[in-house]
C-alpha cells in the first residue's frame, strides 16, 4: 500500500499541482534562469489581464520582503518587526525584535525534565519527536513606544516544516 | 543571450504594483541577488494566480445544484472570521482539494475497524477510506493558518441528508491540521457512503458559511488503485 501512496503523491505533485518543477529548474544556468524569468513575467502579465475581469479579494505578496512569516521565516538572530495589541487599546504597537535560541537536545534534557511534574513521555506514534529545552534570548530594539509586553512560554510554538521521509502521510511541507 | 531578460525588463515596469522590481544583470551581481530564488518567487505568484483564475473560471460549480465532478480538483475561495481577528475583519482563503483515491470497502474496513470511533456502518451504507490532498494557495493574512479537520468533509445522500457518524481517530497520521499559505497536505479520512449509489462529498470549514460540493456519480471515478 505504501508504494501506491508514494506513487499517487508523486503524480499529484507533477501532474495535478505542478509546483515541484521549480527545484529541477534551479539547475539551469543564470542566463537560462533570466530567460525563464522573462517568460514567467509574460505569463503573469497574461494572467493579470484575465484576472482584471473579476472582483478579486486576495492580494499579491512578495514573500522575500516580509520576513518572519510562516512562509518566509527569519533567520535565528535576524531582526523582525512584531506587532501586538496593548491591553485595552485598539491600536497596534510595533516592535523590532530578534530571537536567538540555544537548543539543548542531549540526554541531560531528561535529567531536567524528569524533575518536573508536567513531564510526560512522548506518544509512541511520535517517534519523530524528542523533548528539547530551548534557551530563548529576545532582544527588543530601542523603541519610542512606552509599553511593557509580557512574554509567556506558551507564546512560543514549535512547527514542523518537514517530517522525516518515512512519515509519508500527515506531513506538511512546501 | 538576454532577449528573455530584456522582455522581462519591459514587462517589469508594468508589474511594479506586484512589489517585484526587475533588476539589471549588474544590480543582480552587485546586490548578490539569487536569480533562482527570484525565479521561485515568480513561480509562486504564477501558481497563486493560476489557482485564482481556475476559481473564477469555475465559480458556477461547487453547489448542490451544480456540483463539481468528484474526480476533479476543486478551487474553493471562502471567508470566515478567524479567532485572531475581531468580528469586523473578514478573512479570505483560497484552498484546493482533490480526492486522490477511495479505497475498496474491504480494504477500508481492515484499515479502520480496530480504531477508536469505529462502529458498524448503518444499513445500506459502508465505510470507505478517502485519501485527500489539499493545498493552501493564498489568503488575506499569511500568518493565520487555516484549520482543516476531518469533520469539515462530509458525505451527503442529497442536499438535506448528511450521513452522520463518529469520527475515526487514525493513529498513523494527522487528520486535523493547521496549514499556512503555500503548504500542501495529504491525509486519510474515513467516511460512510451509500452502497452502490451516488453521493455528494462536501467540504465546509467549521467557521465558514461557504461550502464546496462535489458529486460522485459512480465510485469508480475516484477508486484510482483498481
Amino acid at each position: 500500500m505504501l508504494k501506491k501512496l508514494i506513487y499517487t503523491m508523486i503524480t499529484m505533485n507533477v501532474l495535478v499541482i505542478g509546483f515541484a518543477t521549480i527545484e529541477t529548474k534551479a539547475m539551469m544556468s543564470p542566463e537560462e534562469t533570466l530567460k525563464m524569468i522573462g517568460d514567467t513575467l509574460e505569463r503573469i502579465e497574461d494572467q493579470e489581464e484575465q484576472l482584471a475581469e473579476y472582483d478579486r479579494v486576495l492580494e499579491f505578496k512578495s514573500y522575500d520582503k516580509d520576513i518572519g512569516l510562516h512562509v518566509n521565516p527569519a533567520e535565528v538572530g535576524q531582526e523582525v518587526s512584531y506587532s501586538f495589541n496593548v491591553m485595552d487599546e485598539d491600536e497596534k504597537v510595533e516592535l523590532e525584535m530578534s530571537i536567538t535560541a540555544d537548543l539543548i537536545a542531549d540526554e541531560t534534557v531528561y535529567e531536567h525534565l524528569g524533575m518536573n511534574d508536567l513531564y510526560t513521555i512522548l506518544d509512541s506514534q511520535n517517534d519523530s519527536m524528542i523533548w528539547a529545552i530551548i534557551d530563548f534570548e529576545l532582544t527588543v530594539e530601542d523603541s519610542e513606544v512606552d509599553v511593557s509586553h509580557t512574554i509567556h512560554a506558551d507564546d512560543f510554538g514549535i512547527y514542523f516544516t518537514r517530517m522525516p521521509d518515512n512519515s509519508i502521510m500527515g506531513s506538511s511541507f512546501r | 543571450m538576454f532577449t528573455g531578460f530584456l522582455s522581462a525588463m519591459l514587462l517589469g515596469s508594468t508589474l511594479s504594483y506586484l512589489d517585484l522590481e526587475m533588476k539589471t544583470v549588474e544590480e543582480i551581481e552587485e546586490e548578490g541577488i539569487n536569480v533562482y530564488a527570484y525565479y521561485a518567487e515568480l513561480n509562486t505568484i504564477y501558481n497563486q494566480n493560476d489557482a485564482e483564475l481556475r476559481y473564477f473560471e469555475n465559480q458556477d460549480v461547487g453547489t448542490f445544484e451544480s456540483p463539481l465532478p468528484g474526480n476533479n480538483q476543486s478551487y474553493h475561495l471562502f471567508s470566515y472570521v478567524p479567532e485572531e481577528y475581531d468580528n469586523s475583519d473578514e478573512y479570505y482563503v483560497l484552498l484546493s482539494f482533490y480526492i486522490n483515491n477511495m479505497f475498496p470497502a474491504e480494504e477500508s474496513l481492515e484499515m479502520i475497524e480496530h480504531l477508536e470511533g469505529y462502529e458498524e456502518a448503518a444499513e445500506g451504507y459502508e465505510w470507505r477510506v478517502f485519501e485527500i490532498s489539499y493545498r493552501h494557495y493564498n489568503s488575506t493574512d499569511p500568518n493565520v493558518g487555516v484549520w482543516i479537520n476531518q469533520d469539515d468533509f462530509n458525505v451527503y445522500v442529497d442536499e438535506d441528508t448528511p450521513i452522520e457518524h463518529d469520527e475515526i481517530v487514525f493513529e498513523e497520521w494527522f487528520t486535523n491540521v493547521q496549514i499556512y499559505e503555500l503548504e500542501r497536505f495529504e491525509t486519510m479520512y474515513a467516511k460512510q457512503i451509500p452502497i452502490d449509489a451516488p453521493f455528494y462529498f462536501v467540504y465546509q470549514h467549521e467557521d465558514s458559511e461557504d461550502s464546496y460540493v462535489t458529486y460522485v456519480e459512480d465510485t469508480s471515478i475516484i477508486e484510482r488503485d483498481q
